[in-house]
Order: structure tokens, then sequence, then C-alpha cells
């Protein structure tokens, strides 16, 4: 299975969690895991950044518009997803 | 100057010592000997490059671990790395003070301060690429010239 492929099937299935016109879907990293005989993908994508946080001086608000979200997903050999996953990307 | 993250310094170090080693490691996995050719010519002079202390500590984090002839490899890059290329200090304190560092951390944070100096910026990162684009700054993004392949 191509990279261009994996990311086909896990925008298919996750584009139902954002609401972003343009969400910027993006694979990140791609592994096989032989054991498990799956992809193991991380893709990212933008949401809307409805938890703005206020700057305590100003009251105005801190940060972007949009932010970035990071899922950790399993495809199998059929292309199926298995699963997806939250994803700390700086862990 | 350049200032560049660290997945783009793993890149650009392991391209140096072996191509073919760029797809191994996960956090790189999806880049290959193309990346690293484009990579290079973006970069144009290495002497160019601003690498913060914070940056060289991840990537040897991830890349210290090689053995054998890859060990040695590694040292004599990152050696001849560190003497062409430039490096700035920034203390910690400038990082924790900005407002980006609750979602960036330290090491972006601080990246994204010297960036918005340098006008240019390499990076991996997606959620860096975002805020640097947010703030003007040029941004080569790898995980996007990537991706635009697979659209």
């Amino acid at each position: 299975m191509t990279f261009k492929e994996l990311l086909s099937i896990a925008k298919r299935d996750l584009e139902d969690l954002t609401e972003v016109e343009h969400p910027d879907f993006r694979l990140e990293q791609a592994v096989y895991n032989e054991d498990a005989r799956q992809w193991e993908l991380v893709v990212s994508f933008l949401v809307h950044n409805v938890h703005r946080r206020n700057n305590p001086l100003s009251g105005t608000p801190l940060g972007l518009d949009y932010t970035r979200i990071f899922k950790s997903v399993h495809i199998n050999a059929e292309g199926e997803m298995e699963g997806f996953y939250m994803y700390n990307q700086r862990a | 100057m350049i200032v560049i993250d660290a997945n783009a310094l793993v890149v650009l170090l392991v391209g140096l010592i072996r191509p073919t080693l760029i797809n191994r490691h996960k956090r790189t996995s999806i880049y290959d000997d193309r990346d690293f050719e484009e990579l290079i010519l973006e970069i144009g002079d290495l002497s160019k490059l601003l690498i913060l202390p914070n940056v060289w500590t991840e990537v040897d984090n991830l890349l210290n671990n090689f053995g054998g002839q890859l060990k040695n490899a590694y040292v004599s890059e990152l050696k001849n790395l560190t003497e062409r290329c430039q490096e700035q200090y920034l203390e910690t304190e400038i990082a924790a003070q900005d407002v980006a560092f609750y979602d960036l951390g330290l090491t972006d944070t601080l990246l994204l301060i010297t960036a918005k100096q340098q006008k240019k910026l390499i990076t991996s990162d997606s959620l860096l690429s975002d805020y640097a684009r947010a703030y003007g700054i040029q941004v080569y993004d790898m995980v996007a010239v990537a991706n635009s392949r697979l659209h």
C-alpha cells in the first residue's frame, strides 16, 4: 500500500471530525508493523480553535483561529481503518 | 540566516551519513533521499544555517544510538556541521514568557522567536509551521512538500 493510498483512507474516514473548509490533511508518519500486519500512521488536520485562551492582562484571545490535531491511525492490509487514537506529537 | 528545527536537521544529518537510512526512523518515515536532496537545495550554503542548542540536544538524543561504522559517520558529520553552521543561545525564560509556549513547548517556541528575527524557517513540524506562517515567516515546510506528492 502506498503512502498516497494510506493518506486517502485516513482522510476519507476522519474528515467528518473537522468542519474547516480546507483542513490540510497531512501524513506525518507511516510505519508498517510486521507483527500486527498493519500500517501505523500519524495524520494531522486543522480544526476550529474553540478553546482559545484569553490574555489575562488585555482579555484578548491568544493563539490561532485554527488548531492542528494529530491522530494515530491503524490501517490493515485490506485498507480498512482498525482504529484511531489520540496522539501527542510532543511526547 | 535560516533557522532549522530538529526533525529537519535529522533528515539533513542522516542524509549526509547515508540517505537510504532516512525513512528508517519513525519521525522521518515519510521522507526519502529526494527530500534530502531538495533540503540541500533549499539550504544552499550550510554556513547559513542557524541552529539552537536545544535543537542540537534533541537531534543528538534521537541519533546518538547508532552503532559501529554509522556511529563514526554520525560523530564525524555532526562535528563537521557544528563547525560550519551558526549557533545561538536563547534563555529558557524568553520562551516561557511567550504566548506560543503553551502550544509549542520550549524548543519550538525558541525556534519561532528566532525565526521572527531571521525571517526564514525550515521545519518538519506542522504545528510550528502553522504558527510561523501566521506570523508571516517564510517557511520551508518539509511535511507539506512531502505531502504535495500524495494529493
